[in-house]
């Protein structure tokens, strides 16, 4: 029986059979390939239990092949050596895939990192005080998936369900009013047209004080809140300019507290408040900014900044009343909706509330769209206020030339003219204060583009009352949330798993060489300094395309980079520790070697010369 | 009237006279070896002209004008004589319909194409699809290319693509423009203001020479032109005379087609050795054959030289490259086993491949890009690539001998001691191929460790070797096991270059996906189609006839040798 089992997996049959159904499963994971990317073969074929074991079926084979030959005659050395040679490959490989380690380091240039972004993904659980509850890790399919894809439970019978992912997911911004007073910022949605083209936008920003720009085919839109009648006066006016916008205030360079308390609102400019305690009108409160981080993210449970550069901007404050109760809150400016008091006990907290107008470049919907047919044209201003009371929307249009073409109240669902190209605009919605929500759309099918999609989930909150409605969220990838559950804010964290390295990488500067008389990219190169605190060493080094920096066992390769105006250039090095790398050389060159002497070698070489050898001792 | 010329003050009534007809005893060559900057790298006129014409009219030339006097015509009386013309190639009948152009023509003037409403929204779907990151389709991706077409054209009559004017800061920084010459940019050249007035003054007069169709003052003014742009200007950062003289050589020879003329009297000559075994066709053959091997090899040489690397990364380097090895390898054969159908077979994979090369420009693009940024200065690179696409020559070789013994299943049944002969050199083609194949596939894998950190990735152009190699294993493993014997050997062998085809084309043309991605392209599947169906039905008939002649089983041939 064990005989014949050893016979069959060392058969040619078998050989022959696996050859060919390995060969069919490679063709079709990449036509798979083409259709879903490169994240769906993984997922699909490359990443499976049953792919493993058709490799393993096939190293069986090859071993038992050679095996049965046993004790091998002369003629099979080419043989022999090159069957050793694939399962030296084979093996290499099984410890790249259980021992190594692969994934992105992305950079911003001035700023040292050691977080390697890992391709798979997890769901994190954070509570007010930004620390770990748990973390679960998300199973990805190759097409969208309902159904229950992870459950979690919280005491009195509530849950989270995790009901469906989005493998390729775009955000579809969703406008809707704000829910809560003092949160959010005017939006519009605004229809452009002329007899050539019609097109359809919301316009609508995270800072009610910093006007939001947009361009719209020929016309530049812009949307912004006024806080005062002068303010309101101005935009008014016939004259032109560009309208009270642009006013920009040195001391304000950080952005803006707005404090919310009793029913009144107060702005604060963050430098002024910055360590300093200010009192709030009106009331014996008093309140001061203890840190201002322009790159808030969470760190070894802290929130810390991780670096200069201003993309999640957040401020955590200090907020005490004459009794000597203390609040400490942390206010994001990208994410109005977290709830910003810490360990709240209900109750007893001082009922003010925060946001934060920063100054720095948000994420904005889309900044720069555009179209071909107005390259090169200067474009026409269409700018939309809402007024200090939010009742009224007032537009202002100046033509390329720059003059006022003119100014009004804005008549929902009517046509007005600008007076310049013949286009015709109309506002179809505006809310006075917006919340944007980026809901993750499946995108089914893709064919020739690089796959560079994020995933995204939807997750139903059951609270514990029964007949309470659940509450559907979104998520995509490398967002988060916060959710109320059972009383207590409960961020949500989605994106890829991480990999602290014990040391970590300086971006000292990222150059990219352009091919002469273009732009197209020729060579790319980072300095970078790695430094290991552990072992003291600081060391420097260049990074280039096909020249990786080696330490500590990990390869540094430069992949890509990331460029946008305004921002420091962002270099992603690939990071890879691979423990088998040395077999899959050695099992190369080894096989290599045999298939030569297998098929080169007169097949009775090594008969004739050994056999010579018996004849002549 | 061009901006140039208003700038160079040449009188409008000299230019509305003037025609675009061919200039008598004009010398061209004196602006042909000027160099220009066009798409990184620095080259001749002659070959920017070239290219330009090609991918604007798809010919090479117009109205007899060769392409550098079409180029210069169009800088200078565009306005005049071209807008209204139709010389822009549009082939693409799909969307030529949507657009409403004169289905019976192919050549459309610039006007029409650009008052087209229907292009423009065409385009402007396009744009929007291509910040979804979507794939364009076919009608897209065509209204793209006739964008580009006018847009080069533009560049050109405007003076923008044409960066003929030297950095004396080196030779690889930003070269200027024509467009430089007009109003306020002409203070950004970095030339002393004598030389800048003696260019204003240069150009003037030929430019004027050309209006007025005076070859005697055109071939009198060039020369100046030319020395001041070579010599005053560069400050010495110009491509040498020597580096851009073997590229007009390059460009006049045009050693494939060559070669595969000479290709196909070699094929004929020992075709009619095959049949009438005279002998001195055979010699005659083996002349042809040899020189155009050598030529081929010469071109390869020379475009190795001019682009200052192995040409390995698009598709029409790598067919010239495994014509040439298809041929290499059916010589070797040739010289052991001392049959001359091995070259014979062979020389038929040589024709088709030079003459796709030749005639295809829009599939198979003949000109020299620079490399992307992953493939720069990597010996690991050229290595792993050459010896894989040369496994693709023993393979095709192993595929046209492969027919050739179909072929005499299906016509010369009984001839199987001939069969026998010849499927042998098959099974050698094939062995040469698996260790090509085999060490190719293992040297990728070591380039995308040197270069990406990852000695395999699952990325499509090497899953596919990988099963192009995994078909070739299952034939040489069901040959030992039994399984493939005579009939059954040749038919898989044939079969398996599919995988070639796939590895080597489909990847590239037809998934379109994964990291090899430089070397993307589209167009021919029809044709590649058509051929798989044809190879199908040619060993369906082979077989049929096998059975028939010979009863079940087939004939019985034993070719291998015992090892």
């Amino acid at each position: 029986m064990l005989n014949s089992l050893f016979k069959f997996f060392a058969s040619l049959k078998l050989a022959v059979i696996s050859i060919l159904s390995l060969a069919a499963v490679l063709a079709t994971a990449t036509i798979l390939e083409s259709m879903y990317g490169m994240r769906s073969a993984h997922v699909l074929v490359y990443g499976t239990w049953w792919f493993t074991g058709l490799l393993f079926l096939l190293g069986t084979n090859v071993l038992c092949a050679a095996m049965i030959r046993y004790p091998w005659k002369r003629h099979q050395t080419g043989f022999v050596i090159t069957h050793c040679g694939i399962l030296i490959i084979l093996f290499g490989s099984l410890m790249t895939q259980k021992l190594g380690v692969d994934g992105n380091l992305p950079i911003v240039e001035q700023t040292e990192d050691n977080e390697v972004v890992m391709n798979d993904l997890v769901l994190g659980f954070y509570d007010q005080n930004n620390n770990l509850i748990k973390e679960y890790p998300v199973r990805e399919s190759a097409t969208q998936k309902d159904g229950i894809i992870l459950e979690l439970d919280f005491p009195n019978s509530e849950k989270i369900v995790v009901d469906r992912f989005i493998p390729r997911a775009v955000a579809e911004r969703n406008v809707e009013n704000s829910p809560l007073p003092g949160v959010g910022a005017p939006a519009v949605e605004v229809e452009l047209a002329n007899q050539r083209f019609r097109m359809k936008e919301w316009l609508a920003g995270n800072r009610p004080g910093t006007p939001t720009e947009m361009n719209l085919g020929p016309a530049v839109l812009t949307i912004q809140k006024l806080w005062s009648s002068e303010e309101e006066k101005s935009f008014l006016s016939k004259t032109a300019g560009e309208g009270p916008a642009r006013a920009k205030n040195k001391t304000n360079s950080l952005g803006t507290l707005l404090v919310s308390y009793r029913g009144l609102e107060v702005r604060l400019p963050v430098a002024e408040a910055l360590k300093h305690w200010k009192s709030l009108a009106n009331s014996e409160l008093e309140v001061s900014v203890d840190e201002y981080l322009p790159f808030a993210i969470v760190q070894n449970n802290h929130l810390v900044s991780k670096s200069n550069v201003p993309a999640n901007p957040a401020l955590q404050i200090s907020l005490r009343d004459s009794t000597g109760k203390l609040e400490k809150h942390t206010v994001f400016a990208n994410f109005p909706e977290f709830k910003t008091l810490h360990g709240a006990t209900g109750g007893n907290n001082l009922g003010v509330k925060f946001r934060f107008l920063a100054n720095a470049p948000g994420p904005e919907g889309k900044s720069e769209n555009e179209s071909l047919p107005f390259v090169g044209k200067k474009r026409g201003r269409l700018s939309f206020a809402v007024s200090p009371d939010d009742k009224k929307l007032y537009y202002r249009v100046i033509a390329a030339s720059g003059g006022v073409n003119g100014v009004g109240e804005v008549e929902v669902g009517k046509e007005q003219s600008t007076g310049w190209m013949d286009i015709r605009f109309k506002v179809n919605k505006w809310f006075p204060a917006a919340v944007q929500e980026e809901r993750p759309h499946y995108v089914e099918y893709i064919s020739g583009t690089d796959g560079n999609f994020l995933t995204g989930l939807r997750l139903t909150h059951y609270a514990n009352n029964a007949g309470e409605k659940p509450e559907t969220a979104w998520l995509l990838e490398n967002r988060a949330r916060t959710m109320n559950v059972g009383g207590t804010p409960v961020t949500v964290a989605f994106g890829k798993n991480r990999l602290m390295l014990p040391f970590k990488i300086f971006l000292q500067k990222f150059t990219m060489g352009t091919d002469p008389g273009t732009s197209k990219a020729a060579t790319y190169e980072s300095d970078v300094t790695v430094r290991d605190r552990v072992n003291g060493v600081d060391k420097v080094a260049k990074i280039s395309m096909n020249e990786p920096l080696k330490y500590g066992g990990y390869y540094f390769y430069q992949a890509s980079y990331q460029m946008e105006e305004g921002r420091p250039p962002v270099s992603v090095f690939s990071v890879n520790y691979d423990p088998g790398r040395w077999l899959k050389y050695l099992g190369a060159i080894v096989m290599v070697l045999g298939i030569l002497t297998m098929f080169y070698m007169n097949p009775h070489y090594w008969d004739k010369i050994l056999g010579k050898k018996k004849v002549s001792t | 009237v061009t901006k140039l010329l208003l700038l160079l003050a040449v009188t409008s009534a000299t230019v509305l006279n003037a025609t675009p007809s061919v200039r008598k005893d004009f010398n061209w060559q004196e602006l042909s070896r000027l160099a220009i900057q066009d798409r990184g790298r620095l080259k001749p006129i002659d070959t920017f002209a070239r290219e330009t014409v090609l991918f604007i009219t798809g010919k090479s030339g117009w109205a007899g004008m060769i392409p550098i006097e079409v180029v210069f015509s169009w800088l200078v009386t565009f306005e005049n004589n071209w807008e209204n013309e139709p010389f822009v190639r549009v082939d693409y009948s799909p969307l030529k319909k949507l657009i409403k152009l004169d289905p019976t023509s192919n050549y459309f003037s610039p006007v029409e194409l650009s008052k087209s409403d229907e292009l423009k929204k065409i385009l402007r779907d396009a744009v929007e699809k291509d910040n979804r990151k979507e794939k364009l389709s076919d009608i897209e991706k065509k209204a793209v290319q006739i964008q580009n077409q006018l847009g080069l054209l533009e560049g050109i009559v405007r003076g923008d693509a044409l960066s003929i004017l030297p950095n004396p800061a080196g030779i690889n920084q930003n070269w200027y423009s024509l467009a430089y010459l007009i109003d306020s940019s002409q203070g950004q050249l970095p030339y002393i203001p004598e030389d800048r007035e003696k260019l204003a003054t240069d150009l003037k007069s030929v430019l004027n020479a050309y209006l007025n169709s005076d070859a005697a003052s055109w071939n009198a003014s060039l020369p100046n032109l030319a020395t001041l742009i070579r010599t005053s200007l560069s400050h010495g950062s110009y491509p040498t005379e020597s580096s851009l003289s073997r590229e007009i050589q390059y460009n006049k020879l045009r050693p494939f087609r060559l070669s595969w003329i000479l290709y196909v009297l070699a094929f004929a000559t020992l075709l009619i050795f095959q049949v009438t075994k005279a002998r001195v066709s055979q010699y005659l053959g083996a002349a042809f054959l040899f020189s155009a091997f050598g030529v081929h090899a010469y071109g390869f040489f020379m475009r190795c030289m001019i682009a200052g690397r192995p040409p390995v990364t698009n598709m029409f380097e790598s067919v010239i490259w495994v014509t040439w090895g298809c041929v290499l390898f059916s010589l070797f054969i040739w010289a052991a086993y001392k049959n001359s159908v091995i070259p014979t077979a062979a020389s038929v994979f040589a024709i088709v491949g030079l003459v796709l090369a030749d005639n295809l420009p829009a599939v198979l693009d003949p000109s020299i890009q620079p490399l992307e940024p992953v493939l720069r200065s990597n010996f690991w690179l050229t290595i792993h690539v050459l010896t894989i696409t040369l496994s693709y020559a023993a393979f095709a070789l192993s595929l046209c001998l492969g027919n050739v013994v179909l072929g005499n299943y299906l016509f010369r049944t009984s001839n199987t001691q001939w069969i026998q002969q010849a499927s042998l050199y098959m099974y050698r083609a094939v062995q040469i191929g698996v260790v090509l194949l085999a060490a190719g596939t293992i040297l990728g894998g070591v380039w995308a460790d040197y270069s990406w950190g990852r000695f395999w990735g699952w990325d499509p152009k090497e899953v596919w070797a990988l099963t192009a190699l995994l078909l070739y294993l299952a034939v040489l493993h069901g040959r030992y096991s039994g399984w493939l014997r005579g009939f059954g050997f040749v038919a898989a062998t044939v079969m398996s270059f599919l995988g070639v085809l796939m590895a080597w084309y489909g990847v590239n043309f037809v998934l379109g996906v994964g990291l090899h991605s430089y070397g993307f392209g589209s167009g021919g599947l029809v044709w590649v189609s058509l051929y798989i169906g044809l190879q199908i039905a040619f060993i369906l008939a082979a077989y049929a006839k096998n059975l028939r002649v010979h009863g079940p089983g087939g004939a019985k041939v034993s070719i291998f040798p015992k090892n």
